[in-house]
């Protein structure tokens, strides 16, 4: 495969998964997901730095199996969270799609990212960079790893992964 | 409808007393104190501006040389630690035109240069050179004034957690903490080395009054209702782990759990709140590895007891500390009436086992942060009361500070006595979800109010 066909690829599926997020098709959005999946949204330890260890430093987010992202899922579609009990609409925009890495273990794929929500008449954004690592399933790219480097961290009440 | 605050309008405090019905069978609180935007000056001048309040973990600053800023009421503020490893406060301003001083969060500098017109200041905060000053024609009178920043009136640590006064009329800080220093010292003594705050700090700010994240913390009534998503998601875990489905990693405190126990609210003067439970799980606690240590290095038993008990402390008026499965400080800077940042830290035993410190973060994660899974409904919820209660009165007088009123005591329960403390009120009890706790804050918050009035 050409490289720029693996990139097409590659691009097909963080679009695909913004899509999933911002129609809410959560089932379709876990099935994206390996089952031991990492899903990391890093804190930030100074103005420059985020940190770099989740087994030693805070996250905002961080799982590492599906199952976190299966509780979340479960907690949108129970309606029984006030945090939820306006889902905002949301929009994602990712471009400077790039792939960094081909090896034995999938795709290396480096983009930037800008989600705007909006709820009860306020409109409010997030930001930063996505690192992925995406593996060959038969039939299908899968997510094995995503990073999200969120930019904006001081962050506007609160989030939920389908807003980064 | 009571007409004690609406016949003095909005335009000045002349009676900070008229905001509250404090009688033996009625305690109330008038919605302004949440929307008034003259109180809130008053507040930051009064509350904030006028006391002791929390700035920073010794742990933030380690070295000669660092700094840490942070804000006391409206001021900007920049803790420094010297080459003679003393720490000290400022304010984060230039004294030549007021320019902001240190812009990073925290950093080390050894000197600091101010960006508009390069005066020079230390780590002791001395002012150690003013760009071109011969031929600048100064009169004779500028080299015998003092050109370094300002100091804070007071700056002091307890057990490495560190507190400024910008007025020097405050009580002793050993004083304001009170008896309360008892409980800190069960987050404190957790280590030998004592505690650390683990990197990466996490800010949000919510659309509300700042009392309502006062109150939310020591509010135990809400935890079913608002948080009944993360109790059945740590049951569900529980019942995964159980099928062998899948280890539950994380070991959440379990909120199902916990009807049936002992719990408890203290009052302390200067407005300090502290709410206590019991944990029947007291081995998912990421502290339970260090259980034997803890024992053997001669730590009061008392206190041992108590650091695996659920634990929520309220200081005034800017700082909590909560220990339910892992711990947290929580550091509320209000912004404006209804705007409020919050900035939240981890904090952790020092030389804490590697899988004590996995499990503690993700606890962290889990409860406490803005992209958790149950803190975003306590904010959804302070929005909400903000929206439909407070901006647009249905009544003048809010009704949430009467449930547990008939199990107050004057003074310490036996509880209290048993480890030597002496609150001003107790309420302890099975399922105790009592509101007579918020008290405490808002009698020292009028308290402070009526004392500048009558300056």
């Amino acid at each position: 495969m050409t490289e720029a066909a693996t990139l097409e690829q590659a691009r097909r599926l963080l679009f695909d998964e913004a899509a999933c997020l911002d129609q809410r098709r959560w089932d379709d959005w876990l099935a994206l997901y390996t089952p031991d999946c990492e899903f990391w949204v890093p804190a930030w330890k100074d103005e420059f730095v985020p940190t770099a260890d989740p087994q030693g430093e805070v996250s905002l987010v961080y799982y590492d199996s599906r199952a976190g992202l299966e509780e979340r899922v479960w907690r949108i579609k129970s309606t029984a969270a006030p945090a939820h009990r306006v889902l905002p609409r949301t929009c994602h925009a990712i471009s400077n799609v790039r792939l960094l890495e081909v090896t034995a273990d999938g795709l290396a794929v480096h983009a930037t990212w800008r989600v705007d929500s909006y709820k009860e008449k306020i409109a409010s954004s997030l930001f930063g960079f996505y690192d992925y690592l995406l593996t060959s399933q038969p039939g299908a790219w899968r997510i094995a790893k995503k990073k999200i480097t969120l930019l904006s961290d001081c962050v506007p009440s609160y989030f939920d992964l389908y807003q980064v | 409808m009571d007409m004690r605050v609406t016949e003095t309008g909005h335009t000045a405090l002349t009676d900070p007393g008229r905001y509250f019905i404090d009688e033996p069978q009625a305690f109330n609180v008038h919605r302004d104190l949440f929307r008034d935007q003259a109180l809130f000056e008053l507040e930051m001048a009064h509350v904030f501006e006028a006391g002791w309040v929390f700035l920073c973990h010794e742990s933030q600053l380690p070295n000669p040389h660092d700094f840490y800023t942070t804000q006391l009421g409206r001021t900007p503020v920049v803790v420094l630690r010297g080459e003679d490893g003393a720490l000290r406060g400022f304010v984060n301003a230039c004294p030549h035109r007021g320019t902001r001083l240190y812009t990073a969060r925290h950093g080390t500098a050894q000197v600091q240069m101010c960006p508009y017109h390069a005066w020079c200041f230390d780590s002791a905060g001395h002012c150690v050179k003013i760009k071109d000053q011969s031929q600048a024609g100064y009169a004779p009178g500028f080299d015998g004034e003092r050109h370094d920043l300002t100091p804070l009136a007071h700056l002091t640590s307890y057990q490495g957690f560190v507190f400024g006064a910008l007025r020097a009329d405050v009580p002793a800080l050993a004083d304001y903490l009170g008896d309360t220093r008892f409980f800190i010292d069960t987050f404190a003594e957790q280590s030998a080395q004592g505690m650390e705050i683990l990197p990466g700090e996490v800010t949000y700010v919510y659309r509300g009054n700042w009392k309502l994240q006062v109150e939310n913390t020591m509010d135990i009534y809400h935890l079913t209702t608002v948080h009944s998503t993360f109790a059945k998601i740590v049951q569900q875990r529980g019942e995964r782990e159980a099928s062998a489905a899948g280890a539950d990693k994380v070991k959440a405190v379990n909120l199902g759990a916990l009807s049936g126990l002992q719990a408890g609210t203290y009052t302390f003067p200067h407005g300090h709140t502290v709410f206590w439970g019991s944990d029947p799980l007291r081995e998912n606690r990421a502290l339970w590895a260090m259980r034997d240590d803890l024992l053997t290095r001669g730590v009061d038993a008392h206190k041992v007891e108590w650091m695996f008990r659920p634990r929520v402390l309220n200081f005034f008026p800017n700082i909590q500390f909560v220990d339910s499965a892992c711990m947290q400080l929580r550091v509320i800077r209000p912004l404006a009436v209804d705007r409020t940042e919050m900035t939240m830290f981890c904090l952790a035993p020092r030389g804490e086992p590697r899988e004590g410190r996995r499990r503690r973060l993700r606890q962290y994660e889990d409860f406490f942060n803005a992209s958790g899974i149950a803190t975003p409904d306590d904010v959804a919820c302070y929005e909400d009361i903000h929206a439909g209660g407070l901006a647009h009165a249905n009544s003048e007088w809010i009704q949430g500070f009467s449930r547990g009123m008939q199990y107050v005591v004057d003074g310490p329960d036996s509880h209290a006595r048993e480890i030597g403390i002496r609150p001003l009120e107790s309420c302890s009890g099975v399922e105790v979800q009592d509101e007579t706790v918020f008290r405490g804050f808002y009698r020292e918050w009028r308290r402070r109010l009526e004392a500048a009035t009558h300056d």
